[in-house]
Parts: C-alpha cells; structure tokens; sequence
C-alpha cells in the first residue's frame, strides 16, 4: 500500500503563488507547516500536568493570559485559563502516558498556519483585527486569540514584526484570500512553505 | 462598537463575545426543583433593568470563557468583569 | 487666462500646475490646491445647483462641510457619486462634475414652475395634499421622487475598493485646525499614541483663511512647522482628507480617510474604527447665515467662506461687495476683500456702534459701516445685483431703505461651534447667551473639546486651549505631562455680537426668508409648522424638513431654534436641539461595506476533501458558511436523474460522502459520562468503551436541540458529534454548563471538527471497500453495529464508527484533515470493483427521509422528543437539561403533532415543500391546518414521492388521508398517512 499524500490547507492556493521576485515587500506570507500542535487543557496548578510537560516536551505553560513561553522549536500559546496550545515546528509531539489530571489533544491537522513579516505587517493585520498591536502593547511573545476577517484566529508574534496566524483548516482557503488581498496594497511576497 | 473587560484577555470588541443573557438567573433548587412555575420563570421571565444589570457573556472568538459583565444598560457603561464560575460557586 | 477671478497672486495653490475640469459639459481649468467650487468660483461660475423643492437658482455658499447648496454629481458611469459638496472636493485634472436636480440644464430649469406655484407647497404640504386616495401615494410618490430631489445613484458596480482599518491611540484629535494642531503638539510631546484627522487636505483649518501671525511669524508657517514635527514622531499618525464622521460607544471613533493619490491596489477611502483613550474635538465652528428676503440669491455667501476664497484659493468671488453681519468676524472678511481690491459698497451691522479693533481698522481702511441697519432683502435676477438695506429695529427695516448695488453679498450671523461629534457621545450641551450658540457641557465620554469647537473663537485662545487640551488629554491616557512654550497670536478685542435671527419689512413679505437652503424651509414655513401644532424641535424638523437632508443643518440649526423659540414665546435653551446622529458628513457605502463585499462577505469553510469534490464536478451548496457537495451530476444528467443515482449505488453496493462537516468535540475527565448524562435525555454510563450511541440534546425549554452519535473512545474520553448546523451553538451549551452551572465536574472539551475529515461509507459492499483498505479485523463480530474501533486505513491512523444515516451498513471513518483526500481516493480506488459512487448531500438527505431519521427540518426548535418518535430515548430515572419543562401539559398534550410519513395516494404525486396538511382543501379559510410537511423527496428506493410531516394525533392516524396543500406553488395533493420509516423499519440492513 503506498503511503499516503498529505494534502496541506494552503496546497491549491499556495502553489504556485509564490513571487519572490517582488522588491521590498511591505508583507511576505509563508505557510507554515508546524510538525505537531497539541492543545492542553488541565489546572496549572496540577503538578501531574506541569512535570509531565517538562519531562516530555522541556516546556513549561505561561500563566499571563495571551502570552507564550517558547522551548526550543516549541512554543506554548495561552489561549484560556485552563488552555494551551502546545505547537513544535520539528518534533511530533507523542502526548505523554499520565498527563496528570490533564488531557492532551492532537490537533496537528485542525488548523493552518501563514506567518506574516515585514515592516507593513500591522497595518494589514489591522484591516481586520481588533487588537492593540502596537509593539509596546503586543510584543514579541505575546499571543492572542481573536476573530479576523471573522475567521477565529490565533496571533502569535514570534519575533519583531513577524506574526504567525492559526485559523481552522476549514476557513484556510477563505483567509487566505482575505490575507493576500489585504497585503495587495503594500506589496506582497509570496514565500514557499516552511515545514 | 462596546468594548468588553474580558477579565483574562482585556478589554475586546463585543464582536468577540457572545451574549448569554441575565447574569442573576439561576436554576431552582430545593423545593423549586419539582416546580414547573419555578422553571418556567427561569427560563422565560426576564427583568429588563434600566442601569447597572450583571450578565453573561462569551468570549466565543478569544479565551472562550463565560464571563460575569456588570453593565449599565443605559449608558454602556462597564463596571468590571469576573469569570461567571466564580460568581456562581459563591451563589 | 481663463480664470478670470482669479487674483493676480497669493493663496495654497499650485499656479504651476494646472487642472483641467468639466462643470455640467463646460471646459474650465484651475490649479492643483484648488476645490471644485474655488475652481468654479475663479472662473465666475456661481451658480451650481437647482434648490430641492422650488428648483430655485443656488450658488456657492460656504467653503467646507457646511455647504448646503453646492452638491454635484461627482464622475460619471460606474464611479458616479451623488450629492458631493463641490467645497471640499479636491480638484484634479480631468475631475467631471455636474449639476443636480435640474432639467434639462441648470440655467433653464423647467422644474422652476415650481417656485411660481410656491405657495401652493408649504410646510407639510406632501403629507396634506398626497394622502387620498392613499392607494396613491405610490403613483405620487414617483413624480415627487422626480421632481425633488438629489443626484443619481450609480447604476454599475463599483470598480474601487475600499478598506477597513482599525487603530489604537491615546489621543485622537479631530479637527486640524489651530486647536487640533497645538493639541496634537502637546500630546504627542509627551510621547502619546495621537492620531490626528483633519477632513481637509490642507491643515490648518481656520488659519487657512486668515491672514494672521502666530508667534510673530505668518499663520501659514506656524502650521508647517507644527505638521513637520508631528511627522517626526513615530507615534503620531497624521490623517489628512479623513473626516471623523462618528462618535460611538466606549470612545470608538470612525473616521474616513479619502485616500489618495489613487495608488495601484489602494483603496479609494479607509475607513478607520479608532478606539482612542481620549479625544479631543478640535473641529471648528460653522458660520451661520442670516434670514432676509431672498437670502438663497448666487453671489450671497457665508463672509468667512469668502475669506477662504480670497486668502486660501487667490480667488474674489464678486467686485463688488457688501457685507452684512451683526458680528465682528466679518469685518475680517472686509478687510481681506478690500486688500483683493474688491470694492466694499458697505458693511451693513445692525448693532448701533461697533467699535472693535476690527471694525475700526475697517473704517479706517475707508470703508463705509451702516451700523444700526441690516440687509432686508437681496435683489437679481440669475444673481445677486443689489441688496436694500435700512435701520433694523427689533428685526423690523422699515420703509427707509438704501439700495446697495453689488455681485457679491457676504453674510455672517455669528458662529456655532461644531458639537455634532461631542453630542453624538451623547454629552449634554449648555446655550451660551454671548455667542447665541450651543457648547459642550458635560462629557459623558473620554473627550474634551478646544477651540471654537467649545466657543472660543479668538486665535489666541484657540491655540491655548489646544495646547491645554492636548495636555490633559495625554496625561489622562497615562502619559506624564510635560511642560512647553504655547504659541501665541494677538489677541483681538472685539465687541458682543448682536442676535438677529429673521429679518422681515413691509416690502418683503411675499418673498422667500430662507432659514434651510439645502431643503427650501423658509421663516414662513416654520411659523406654519408652529401654527398646527409643531412645536417641539424634533416634531417641527420632521413636518417642516428643516434641518434634514445631507448637511443635517449644519447652517440652518440655530437659525430655526431661534425662529421658533420666538414663535412659541419660549427661550432657545428651552427648546433645545435635534438629536445629533452620525454621521457628521455623509459617508459611501463602499467605505462602510469596506472589503466585506463578493467573496469576502463572509467567509467559507471548505472539507479537507473540497477539492476532489471539484474535480469530480460537484455542484455545491451552501450549509451555513460550509460549501458541501449537493449532488455529483455525469455529462447531461439532470440533478435529480444523479441524486437518484446517487442513491440506489448506496442502497445496491456502497457510496462515500463526506461529512466532514459534522460538529466534534472531544469530551475527557473522570466525569464526562455523568457530564454527558445531564446533557443528554439517554444514559451514558452504561455505554461500553468502544460502543457507540445516539444522542438527543434539549434545551432549557425541553424542546429538541441538537441530535448525534458520541462514542466512548476511552473509560473518561468521549468523541461527540454535532449537527453541521448546531456546531459552534453547542460547544457554546456545553462550555456554558461546565463553566458556570457545574464548575465542579471534571470535564474537559475541545473541539476537534477541523482536525479530522470524517467520511460515511454506506452501502451492502461497504465493509467489502473498508476490509479492502486495513488489515484490522471488520468483520461484524469484531465491528458490530455502534461498534468503534482504530486502524489504520490507507497507510493512514483511523477512527472508526459503525453508524449509519442512511439505514445501510455503514461507517464512518476520521483521518487527520490533511489525509482526508488521501482516504477520500484510497476509498474510491478500492471501491471501484465494487461499484462504489459518491454522493452529496441531496442523496443523503432522501437516504435519511427513507429511513425516517430526523434533521434540521425536524428538529426545528419545537419539536419534544415523543413528537419525533423518540420519547422512549428520554430516560425516566435522571435529570437532564430541558427535562423539568419537557412535563409541562403543553409539551404532552394530547393534540401535539407527531412525525408520520406521507405518500401520495396516487402513487406519483410529489408531495410539495412545506405544505400544510388539512382535512378538506375545499373548504373556506381559515381552513383548520393539522399539520406540515417537514421534509419530501422522491424515493427511487421506493419508486415514488415520500415525505416525512408532522401532524396531530399523527402516530393514531396511520392510514387516513389528508390533502397536502401549497398555496405557494398552488398544488394540493391526496396523501395517504404512513409510519415515518419507509425503508428497514426493522433496522436488518444496518445491522448487516
């Protein structure tokens, strides 16, 4: 039997968009093709959960709403008192056998991910989302969970002006249009996906 | 637009949250359990207060919590937010 | 040299670069700088515009957003807008422009018969004279619409498009003018996030106009250099040609930008939601007219509106002018004309003895004053020629008057300052009795206002008050205040003004005193309104127009209230204002539509698997933002002829459909059984691990919410599924519940709907396809019905369920989203040796109709489980929602209509969509209804029309017939009553 095809969200609409020929680009989009994404939930005050998460993973959860503590090629994204996302770009993260009295879920396929760099990065992602982006206000590390274009999406500044956006698999195609004409105005680079 | 204390995330646009109605309603207990009119109020009779009214909310496109918001319903204004468990467990 | 009034020198524009432009087919130049009316204006076009009601002559009238008579149809075919104010467009070379509501041209207009006629149309004289018969009022109401009215809409789409944009601040300043300005300096220099918008492309604002000093040097250099160093802060974002057209709720501010030059891919406005920690309101005041006889003549103008013209565009509207004011302002206005050399034939000034700093320099610039009179009616014919003027007692100018000839008549009644913003925060507004106007009083928002825009009208003051304003806004958005120079101007002693508010004479008592220019409403008119009865403001406006249409009453406002206050004995305060909405100036609906418009309306979720839908030519429809394959149509077949297909291939050997729409929560913790118990109306703590059950949800009300099969994947890990339809609504339950009602279960939820693609195979062969594809064991024994188990199918990690919608033996399989095509291809491949089809969601749904399950056209929100067919589900020995209301009499009555099949008794007959059922269809209405049809299809299974319905007493009345009747597609069709469940009633097949 042969192995099968992986289809990623951003396939029929990713490919062959890319254009790195446009210069200076105020935007560059690049899909992002994270390993493993695995959403906890649990007590953070359950120390079942907290060592299982160190041992496995070397990661321990933000407990500031709307941040994120990276670990490696691992970040963990707040998205709720008692909820994380837990994202590897390189590792398949193997949910440990005892979380404590927590519960990991895979959710590696649920949803897409595009980041988002360059100097007019705030000013696009501002045409449709609420937030106080401004550096002092959102800076590196911090995350977000908010509607855009009215797609759910999670905001995660990785670095200066660098923003990778989570949407629901479902809506990728949909937001991907609304990213890539928002970006229009301010000349766009379309990057190849990242894995 | 209002603008909703979440009190985990900060304060976020009303188009992030959902509305979940009276904040003071709550199931009969004890006695009331059995009792259809007492059911029935709380499911379908509503005061309608003019100024300060506890509700619920959703932060359904953010942290996805149900919140306590104290409003007034006259002029928006927004006195504080808790999440709605704590409130309850108290009750 | 066209540009024939144009002055020789001075003025913002650009002599270098010059426009060309078309006014209603005319070819006429300007200059880059110049508006459209200062364009006209330089080359003495005045006349602009037919007035709404009695088509007379209108001019240009103000400079800026006040400008109630020169709206022009801006562009033409698909980029045509309607109503603009030639004042603040920004002229450009090429720019068309036409005039409005005239025909067939604007010099000779046949609608003028209607200011001949005049009388016969006073104030209400639509809701008078058009209300019988009343079926008529539509007839009317298309030659009214004709008649009066404003531009034309365009016809075609709009080509541009627009943008939204949201921003953050800790000040924003709306207004660029000498307040905006010192007040955006002062913030910003504490380090403050300011956004500053001006609706101008010039800033400036007021200083624009005159000809004065700041700090010793020219007013036109102060504004420079305070624009250069707000530039250089990188927290400050300068908003030029962007209106601030609304004030909403928890300081929201909307503000829309014109943007421009029309870049490649730039939007042709942005509309910016500017949630600001604190506001200051610097927009200026607007200059009032007075109300005399045939005050709306061309040539009569707003004084300040003419100092714009002469002192920002270089152009002199007139040579000759007179100047009529009961103020000081205008003698500013005089002055600056006398400079132009325009000859000043007088300055007409009711009050006895003005003896400001200003009338004094007028008068010793040799400038004659007829103090003590006033302006009692303008005389000409196309324009103004002439104005007789005499001593004015108590708003009375006797027979004594003087006839001042000139083309150019500037009037001034004093100034309101704009509280249109500050009155939309809903603050309260205070009459101030030295200014006759309205200012701002108490907040009830984030914002303070400065300037003229809280009734401080000298420079000085003005930036002063900016500066302080710009200050304390800063420091009460948190940032530290610091201390700085303020710039100063000389201060300019000036004498009170004098309120006169309708001038009236014994020859003037047949002409027209305008109060309203943009909607016709003269003095006349509202002592009419006054007279039947319309004496509050709000009443008045409505009955008489006054202070509607696209300037809101930016000019005529106070004019009215003072008119009517007067009629009613009563005091302006007392009477109060209309209540100020947004917007401040009209807004496109393409900026408020911004990109949400075509594809992005709204957004839409695709299967993992859409694509191969696509290639295998799917027609697609709609289910909430979802966009799921209907039906699979082959080259010429007809989409009923391939739902039909569709079908039988699932009942003879298999068929796959994706389902991947379908709600999944996963449920974990030591309580999800008892937390699914109380959601539930069926048990759960007795389902085995690995077994599957279907599941009935209520609501608080006990009416049916939502239905599904959730599995026990594990002793505390549950796998939910939820209608496509009710996915997002009940997570939203369920986290409702856990969070706020029963915090104390231990009970986790996440949903998982978009990590896993879920496909139905359905079908006698489907286990032959599923075996075909895994080596794990499929069998019956190993996978009965509601059975589940994981394998790997297709070289992918899969989910299992043994359930079936379509009453076959089927399954449901999950593969993570991305190898949902995979799957989707590997079951197509394998199921070719057993005649394998797909099929859509039309085939499904007459699949589920043939086996009598229930959807959304059941489970419409007032629908019991018994009524259904399912009362047996709800289990007597445990609570759960909605169950305590589910015992109301109501909901058990004996009457309750119950779900029951239908067949046509003719055996061909399709039953019709929503038809009611009813006992004799001949009988007259009302015509008892005892029930409706929820959902019909034609069953090729069956080989004929079936539908599923609800009817009282239904489930006792199997074999009586009913007459299905559709007034809609007017059919009525004999229906014999039949159990729900046509196919399988006794469920062999799924459990093969």
């Amino acid at each position: 039997m042969p192995e099968a095809v992986r289809t990623y969200a951003f396939d029929a609409c990713a490919a062959g968009a890319e254009n790195s020929t446009v210069v200076a680009p105020g935007v560059t989009i690049a899909e992002r093709r994270p390993r493993s994404m695995l959403n906890v939930r649990g007590d953070p005050a359950d120390a079942g959960l907290a060592s299982a998460l160190r041992e496995s993973f070397n990661v321990t959860l933000p407990l500031e709403p709307n941040t994120v503590t990276a670990a490696g090629a691992t970040r963990a994204l707040w998205l709720g008192p008692d909820e994380w996302l837990l994202v590897s770009e390189r590792h398949a993260l193997q949910p440990p056998a005892s979380p404590g009295r927590g519960t990991l879920t895979d959710l590696s396929h649920g949803r897409a991910v595009l980041r988002l760099s360059g100097p007019d990065v705030r000013a696009v992602l501002a045409k449709g989302c609420g937030l106080d982006l401004h550096p002092r206000e959102f800076p590196v590390d911090r995350c977000a969970q908010t509607a855009i274009a009215k797609v759910s999406v999670i905001l995660d500044h990785v670095q200066p002006d660098v923003f990778d956006l989570y949407c629901p698999r479902s809506y990728a195609r949909s937001f991907w249009g609304w990213v890539t004409e928002a970006c229009a105005e301010y000349g766009c680079r379309i990057a190849p996906p990242a894995s | 637009m209002l603008s909703i204390p979440c009190p985990y995330c900060g304060p976020r646009d009303v188009t992030e949250f959902s509305y979940g109605g009276d904040g003071n309603v709550r199931p009969p207990t004890g006695p009331d359990a059995a009792s259809e009119a007492a059911w029935s109020a709380y499911v379908y009779l509503r005061a309608n207060p003019r100024g300060v009214h506890e509700e619920l909310w959703q932060h359904s496109a953010g942290c996805r919590r149900w919140i306590r918001v104290t409003r007034n319903t006259l002029t928006h204004e927004m006195h504080g937010s808790a999440p709605a468990r704590a409130s309850a467990a108290a009750s | 040299m066209t540009q024939r009034f144009r002055l020789a020198s001075g003025g913002l524009v650009d002599r270098s670069r010059p426009c060309a432009f078309s006014f209603d087919g005319r070819d006429l130049q300007g200059y880059a700088g110049d508006t459209l009316a200062s364009a006209l204006l330089a080359n003495g076009v005045h006349l602009v515009g037919r007035s709404f009601k009695y088509h007379r002559r209108r001019g240009i009238f103000g400079a800026g957003a006040e400008e109630p008579n020169a709206l022009v149809q801006l562009e033409t075919g698909a980029r045509t807008e309607p109503n603009t104010r030639a004042t603040q467009i920004e002229l450009y070379d090429g720019l068309t422009a036409a005039s409005q509501n005239r025909w067939p041209t604007l010099d000779r207009d046949a609608g003028a018969i209607y200011n001949v006629f005049s009388r016969l149309l006073p104030a209400g004289f639509y809701y008078k004279t058009f209300m019988w018969p009343r079926s008529w009022w539509l007839r009317y109401e298309h030659v009214i619409r004709h008649a009066a009215g404003m531009g034309q809409s365009p016809r075609a789409p709009d080509p541009d498009h627009y943008a939204h944009r949201h921003a953050h601040c800790d000040v924003l300043v709306a207004g660029g003018g000498p307040a905006g300005l010192t007040a955006a300096l002062a913030a910003a220099r504490t380090g403050a996030r300011v956004i500053v918008a001006n609706d101008d492309f010039e800033w400036g604002g007021a200083l624009l106009r005159e000809a004065v000093e700041v700090d010793g040097r020219p007013g036109l250099e102060w504004i420079r250099n305070a624009v250069a160093e707000l530039a250089t802060y990188p927290d400050v974002t300068l908003l030029a040609r962007s209106t601030v057209f609304g004030y909403f709720d928890h300081n929201l501010l909307g503000v829309v930008q014109a943007v421009h030059p029309r870049a490649s891919h730039a939007p042709r406005q942005r509309l910016w939601k500017v949630r600001a920690k604190q506001v200051v309101l610097a927009g200026g005041a607007i200059e009032r007219p007075l109300v005399f006889a045939d005050n709306d003549l061309p040539g009569v103008m707003l004084a300040s509106a003419v100092s714009t013209y002469v002192n920002r565009y270089g152009v002199a509207p007139g040579q000759r002018a007179v100047v009529f004011a009961n103020n000081d302002s205008a003698y500013a206005t005089a002055l600056d004309l006398h400079r132009a050399g325009v000859v000043i034939a007088a300055v007409v000034d009711p009050r006895l003895d003005p003896k400001g700093e200003l009338p004094t320099s007028a008068r010793a610039a040799g400038i004659e004053i007829l103090a003590g009179h006033a302006v009692a009616r303008a005389r000409g014919g196309k324009h103004v020629e002439s104005v007789l003027a005499g001593p004015v007692d108590n708003g009375f100018v006797g027979a004594a008057q003087r006839e001042l000839a000139c083309d150019l008549l500037c009037v001034s009644g004093g100034w309101s300052p704009a509280v249109h913003l500050f009155s939309q925060s809903k603050g309260r507004l205070r009459y101030d009795e030295r200014i006759t106007a309205f200012v701002p009083d108490v907040s009830a928002q984030a914002e303070r206002s400065a300037g003229a825009a809280r009734g401080l009208f000298s420079l000085n003051r003005c930036l002063a008050d900016g500066a302080e304003a710009g200050a304390a806004a800063a420091e009460a958005a948190g940032c530290r205040r610091i201390s700085a120079a303020v710039p100063a101007a000389l201060e300019v002693a000036d004498d009170p003004m004098l309120p006169l508010w309708d001038i009236q004479s014994d020859a003037t008592r047949t002409s027209k005193r305008f109060v309203d220019l943009q909607n016709d409403v003269t003095a006349r008119d509202v002592a009419l309104g006054v007279r039947e009865g319309y004496r509050s403001v709000e009443h008045l406006k409505r009955y008489t127009t006054l202070g509607m249409g696209t300037d809101q009453g930016k000019t005529s406002n106070i004019n009215g209230l003072a008119i009517l206050a007067a009629l009613i004995d009563a005091q302006i305060p007392d009477v109060g204002t209309t209540t100020f909405r947004p917007p401040y100036t009209a807004v496109t609906l393409g900026a408020i539509a911004g990109p949400e418009i075509g594809a992005h309306f709204d957004p839409v979720r695709l299967s993992p698997m859409h694509d191969t839908h696509e290639v295998a030519g799917a027609r697609f429809i709609n289910a909430g933002l979802w966009r799921r394959p209907m039906v699979y149509p082959r080259a010429g077949e007809s989409d009923p002829d391939a739902t039909n297909r569709e079908v039988l291939a699932v009942r003879r050997k298999a068929g796959i459909v994706d389902v991947s729409t379908l709600g999944k929560i996963d449920v974990q913790g030591r309580d999800a059984a008892t937390f699914l118990e109380r959601v539930y109306v069926n048990r759960w703590r007795n389902l085995a691990v690995g077994k599957a059950r279907y599941g009935l949800m209520l609501r608080e009300d006990g009416l049916i919410f939502d239905d599904g099969t959730t599995t026990r994947i594990g002793e505390d890990r549950f796998h939910m599924t939820t209608t496509t339809a009710n996915a997002g609504r009940v997570m939203s339950h369920l986290e409702y519940y856990l969070q706020v009602h029963w915090p104390e279960l231990d009970v986790r939820l996440t949903s998982v709907s978009d990590h896993w693609a879920a496909v139905a195979l359905a079908g006698p062969e489907s286990r032959n396809v599923l075996a075909a594809l895994t080596m794990a064991d499929v069998g019956t024994a190993a996978l009965p019905y509601m059975g589940y188990c994981e394998a790997i199918i297709a070289g992918v990690p899969a989910r299992i369920f043994r359930i079936s919608f379509s009453g076959e033996l089927a399954y449901e399989i999950n593969v993570p989203a991305d190898y949902g095509a995979a799957l989707w291809n590997a079951l197509l491949d394998a199921g070719r040796a057993y005649e394998l089809g797909v099929y859509g969601t039309e085939a499904m749904g007459v699949l589920r109709i043939e086996k009598g399950h229930i959807a959304g056209m059941e489970i419409d929100g007032r629908t019991t489980p018994d009524d259904v067919g399912l009362g047996g589900m709800v289990a007597a020995d445990k609570d759960c929602i909605g169950k305590p209301l589910l015992a109301r009499p109501a909901l058990r009555a004996e009457d309750r209509k119950q779900l029951v099949g239908l067949v046509p008794v003719d055996g061909r007959s399709a039953i019709p969509k929503g038809a009611q059922l009813v006992v004799d269809p001949q009988r007259a209405a009302p015509n008892p209804i005892i029930g409706h049809v929820t959902s019909t299809c034609y069953s090729p299974t069956l080989i004929r029309p079936i539908a599923l319905a609800l009817l009282q007493r239904g489930r006792a009345r199997h074999g009586e017939k009913l007459y299905a009747t559709s007034p809609l597609s007017n059919t009525v069709v004999h229906v014999e009553v039949v159990p729900h469940v046509f196919y399988d009633p006794k469920g062999e097949r799924l459990r093969a």
